[in-house]
């Protein structure tokens, strides 16, 4: 009997041991590396024109007068924290027409980037990034898309697009610029090829066509057709093609993005700078609103601006799935 | 079909006849609860790539705490002889698992579930019964409107500590196997079921 009692404790013992191996505590965490701020936003004040990619006419936008003060301010907060926090970091910054200047020595300006240099810039930027790093990419500008509810699991990047800054024209004495209308999934197979982990955040018309579906949780509303059946066999294969890339939009893949007629910033940048805790005045970080235990991750992100946004017609869009970034440990 | 039914019934009325012989039926409500360690291994390969470097592996294993409450209101007791018997029910039960431990840049939400459980235990003795139950869960990441499901299947001995008047207050030991489409969870913690026994309602003589 003594001689069982003691095999048995033996035994649970070593099962006790294999389950504490098999945890965090027994195994070394990849070392944290830099943190890449990629921040693009256009303005419209030189001219409201959209073409698609062959040259067609889309159609004209309202003049947005946030955008490039959304991309600015959002970038700046992030190179705070980043500094904060205590990590490596760079900084690019692709504003609009106007020449901006940023005193912090981590960080390019860049001014009236085309579809073409961003691109570049997107490639540069991959070369540069390793393996542990995460980037931060940041979009504010126009969007177009389709306002339709699409059945669960289908993909909304392929009729969605944000609008880049790309075709001038000489008309008369003027000097116009206009927007092309990128597809959204272009926009994402180039970030997704890039090493490290991604975090793609975007303030504008039908952003959530950047969460691609294949999650294993979804929000009321977000797609027609969902089960119980769905929600626990739906789509657990698609998953792996993304697990390093993870986005927040200001608004669903049918719905559009909105600023208020004041132009500070969009209603999702805003909520966002406050989940961050960015003081725009004294250009400094505070006490982030979406920091819990000195951390902010994605999760507290997106839950505090799901919440913040104080606009009904937009309703944020995240990636699904158990896992959460800690996007800072202050 | 009509013959299968009426063979059924048969059986049926046959084993109520034989067991009514020595055995009792009454009705065992309980409430439980307990609190533990959740072990989640991620499926999938969501967490595999993170942070983008295949040949970084997330451990097998990320630890959270978890704690679990089951009211089983609609619950038979058949009891057979004086002490052994089988008791069986459905009721609603309630999941709440904490944020895991940070592991480089990577955690796993927090989340609740809230849904129904099937149970049936099988009782050694007037003290010692073995739980199995199954547990059907709507959960939402905590603080998000996130939504998915979850399936859980638990053991649990239980050693009944007390038994005033008509209660047995016991210590459960249950373990946890949960599955939701990206991760597996194994739970083990310790608990306490308090159970009504209406079959020991009756004044002593």
């Amino acid at each position: 009997m003594r001689r069982r009692m003691v095999g048995i404790g033996l035994l649970l013992a070593l099962m006790v041991l294999a389950l504490l191996c098999s945890c965090e505590n027994s195994v070394t965490p990849p070392a944290a590396g830099k943190m890449h701020i990629f921040v693009y936003g256009n303005d419209y004040l030189y001219g409201n024109r959209f073409y698609y990619e062959d040259g067609t006419l889309a159609g004209y936008g309202y003049p947005l007068r946030g955008t490039v003060n959304d991309a600015m301010q959002t970038g700046l907060s992030l190179c705070a924290l980043a500094q904060k926090a205590g990590y490596e970091y760079d900084g690019t910054f692709m504003l609009g027409m106007e020449p901006k200047e940023v005193s912090d020595p981590n960080v390019t300006v860049i001014n009236n980037v085309f579809l073409d240099p961003f691109l570049l810039e997107l490639d540069a930027l991959g070369a540069r990034i390793s393996d542990g790093d995460i980037t931060i990419f940041f979009f504010s500008g126009h969007g177009s898309g389709e306002e339709t509810m699409l059945e669960y699991g289908s993909d909304a990047s392929e009729r969605s697009y944000f609008a880049f800054r790309q075709i001038r024209e000489a008309s008369g004495a003027k000097d116009l610029t206009s927007s092309i209308l990128y597809p959204d999934y272009k926009i994402l197979s180039r970030i997704e090829t890039l090493p490290g982990t991604k975090v793609v955040l975007g303030d504008f018309c039908f952003s959530g066509a950047f969460v691609r579906p294949g999650n294993v949780s979804v929000t009321p509303g977000e797609y027609s057709g969902i089960d119980a059946t769905r929600l626990f066999f739906g789509y657990r294969d698609d998953i792996k093609e993304s697990s390093s890339l993870f986005c927040l939009t200001a608004a669903r893949y049918y719905e559009k993005s909105w600023e208020p007629g004041g132009g500070a910033h969009g209603y999702f940048t805003a909520a966002l700078l406050k989940a961050l805790g960015w003081d725009e005045k004294n250009q400094t970080v505070a006490t982030p609103a979406a920091m819990v235990d000195n951390r902010i991750t994605l999760f507290g992100l997106v839950n505090y601006v799901a919440g913040n946004d104080d606009k009904a017609a937009q309703t944020p869009m995240t990636n699904g799935g158990s896992n959460d970034i800690i996007l800072f440990s202050l | 079909m009509k013959r299968h039914l009426r063979l059924f019934i048969v059986l049926v009325m046959l084993f109520v006849c034989i067991a009514g012989a020595s055995a009792s039926f009454g009705f065992r409500p309980y409430v439980s609860g307990w609190y533990g360690v959740n072990l989640c291994h991620p499926t999938a390969g969501y967490l595999e790539k993170y942070p983008g470097d295949e040949s970084v592996r997330t451990p097998f294993f990320r630890t959270s705490s978890a704690f679990s409450m089951d009211a089983q209101l609609l619950e038979g007791v058949f009891s057979i002889g004086r002490k052994s018997g089988i008791s069986f029910g459905f009721g609603c039960s309630y999941v709440n698992v904490s944020q895991s431990k940070a592991w480089g840049r990577s955690m796993l939400k927090p989340y609740t579930g809230l849904g129904f459980s099937f149970d049936i235990a099988y009782h050694f003795s007037k003290h010692f019964e073995l739980g199995l139950k199954y547990r059907w869960l709507f959960c939402a990441f905590t603080g998000s409107s996130a939504r998915f499901i979850a399936h859980d299947f638990e053991l649990a001995p239980a050693y009944t500590v007390v038994s005033p008047w008509a209660l047995d207050i016991a210590v459960t030991l249950p373990v946890t196997v949960s599955l939701k489409a990206d991760a597996v969870s194994l739970r083990a913690g310790v608990g306490v079921l308090i159970a009504f026994d209406s079959r020991r309602t009756g004044g002593k003589r």
